[in-house]
């Protein structure tokens, strides 16, 4: 399933001419593009593709989704479920646009607390001093049991001043995991952070992706697992399994 | 025409079959959203390809086929108009219509011109100072019904409000109760039950939540100013008089 494909312009084109009549030759972008000047001129459209929505566009602005209708008539910037399988397209939409960035954050700038028999994979946006991350922190026995895998990226918030300094630290230690662990625990890191470090970069690529809280759980396709089911071991295992069901597709 | 008519049924059937099928996966699609929640106003929508309904005092839109469900508010940029508040006017007239004088605390100025519906709460503080206004509203011809929508966060707002549906002077008893009188313990039948739960259907969250004659909620500082209330009731019935118009002409 690829919900969110692009547009084959060649067919799109003549199709879309029949139909609205009026529109004569408008490519997606021009249709898209004329309508939101129509509400906010000032904005700049990223990408136009096709919405799984019936008769919408999918227009990006920045990490905003606004849905347009082919005659550029109607607009939204709500949500698109998927009554077959319960799955938020917008937020399927939003995992694809995630990936590429994804990408650029390596296992090689992760810390990974991974269990001998991996059946899911998650990517958690951390900083050092956020209450909810020590939290589902002491809790990594029980996620490693289910059979999750755990890879941490830091993004030491603006709000935690030492965050920064801590990440830094945990990443120049000798055992990191051990040090994370540590340091997750309260307990002192020290100021050792003149190693070669992922931490600003993972930092600005988090922003970029418009991730702005920590934890912030994605299942490994991207996608975005609610905060309430993350801190509970047993129901982030359902909700993985699910998604697992119908997963977002590889760009 | 007797031995026509069947074969009329006949072609007619399949399309009426296919309709209804389609209709119901629509439905059961929205009802999924809020299990313990009514479906209402279930419609095909001016959204082309697609069925609206509202359900959690919200509009939802599902496609025809029932698949794909589009939660947010729907803006028609040929018309400069939302669909989705358009929609939900529609339903607050209805529920509002459902809703009988003898449920509602009028108050009528001698010349009325204007009806509003206001959902009170009568420990919310904005609630008390718009009725220290209503001297002001009647001058100007606006009468206010409302409706009682205790608040959870004010815990004796029940209770308040069935004391001053019992009182033997009600608008007396309110009159007091907004400028601070504590009022006699009574209780008697009362339709504070009725007036939340059709509060809660159109999606009244806060008080006080006024609506005007087209469905509309009014923006609140509109509402706290009676002279700006005027304008906007003015302007609501004017528009309602040109639409009525347009319809009249061939």
């Amino acid at each position: 399933m690829t919900p969110a494909r692009s547009i084959p312009f060649s067919w799109a084109m003549p199709f879309l001419t029949l139909v609205t009549g009026t529109v004569a030759a408008a490519t997606p972008e021009e249709i898209v593009g004329a309508t939101m000047l129509k509400l906010a001129p000032q904005i700049k459209v990223d990408v136009v593709q096709e919405a799984s929505a019936p008769g919408f566009y999918e227009a990006i602005v920045g990490s905003q989704f606004v849905y347009v209708s082919k005659d550029g008539r109607f607009v939204f910037d709500g949500s698109v479920f998927d009554a077959s399988n319960a799955r938020d397209m917008t937020e399927v939409a939003r995992a694809k646009q995630r990936q590429a960035t994804l990408a650029r954050i390596g296992v090689d700038k992760r810390i990974i607390y991974g269990p001998a028999k991996p059946k899911h994979r998650v990517i958690v946006f951390t900083d050092i001093d956020c209450p909810f991350c020590r939290r589902f922190h002491q809790q990594m026995e029980r996620y490693n049991e289910l059979g999750i895998t755990v890879e941490y990226v830091f993004m030491p918030l603006d709000s935690h001043p030492d965050a920064a300094r801590k990440s830094m630290a945990v990443w120049c230690a000798q055992d990191r995991k051990a040090a994370l662990t540590a340091a997750m625990n309260g307990a002192d890191v020290g100021n050792d952070t003149a190693c070669a470090n992922p931490v600003a970069e993972t930092g600005r690529l988090s922003r970029e992706m418009g991730i702005t809280h920590t934890p912030t759980v994605l299942a490994a396709d991207g996608t975005r697992v609610s905060p309430q089911a993350a801190m509970v071991p047993d129901q982030l295992l359902a909700e993985l399994d699910r998604l697992a069901q119908a997963p977002v597709a590889t760009k | 025409m007797s031995r026509l008519f069947p074969l009329f049924l006949l072609l007619l059937l399949p399309s009426a079959a296919a309709w209804a099928a389609q209709a119901d996966a629509a439905r059961a699609a929205m009802q999924k959203l809020a299990p313990m929640q009514q479906l209402k106003g279930f419609r095909l929508s001016a959204l082309p390809g697609y069925y609206e309904g509202i359900i959690d005092g919200q509009v939802v839109y599902a496609s025809l086929d029932g698949r794909y469900l589009i939660r947010g508010q729907i803006e028609d940029t040929a018309r400069g108009e939302n669909l989705s508040e358009a929609s939900m006017a529609v339903r607050r007239l209805e529920v509002l219509a459902g809703v009988s004088d003898a449920q509602r605390l009028r108050y009528l100025p001698p010349r009325p011109r204007h009806r509003i519906t206001v959902f009170t709460d009568v420990d919310c503080p904005y609630c008390k100072r718009l009725h220290a206004q209503i001297a002001d509203y009647a001058a100007l011809g606006i009468g206010i019904d409302y409706l009682f929508f205790p608040l959870a966060a004010h815990p004796d707002a029940h209770r308040k409000s069935v004391e001053v549906w019992c009182a033997p002077d009600r608008n007396a008893a309110y009159d007091a109760i907004m400028a601070g009188t504590t009022l006699e313990r009574r209780q008697c039948a009362n339709p504070v039950a009725a007036t939340v739960a059709a509060g809660r259907e159109i999606g009244v969250a806060a008080t006080p939540t006024a609506i005007g004659p087209d469905g509309r909620v009014i923006p609140s500082a509109v509402l706290m100013s009676p002279h700006r209330l005027l304008d906007e009731l003015n302007r609501i019935a004017m528009a309602g008089a040109t639409a009525a118009a347009k319809e009249k002409t061939p």
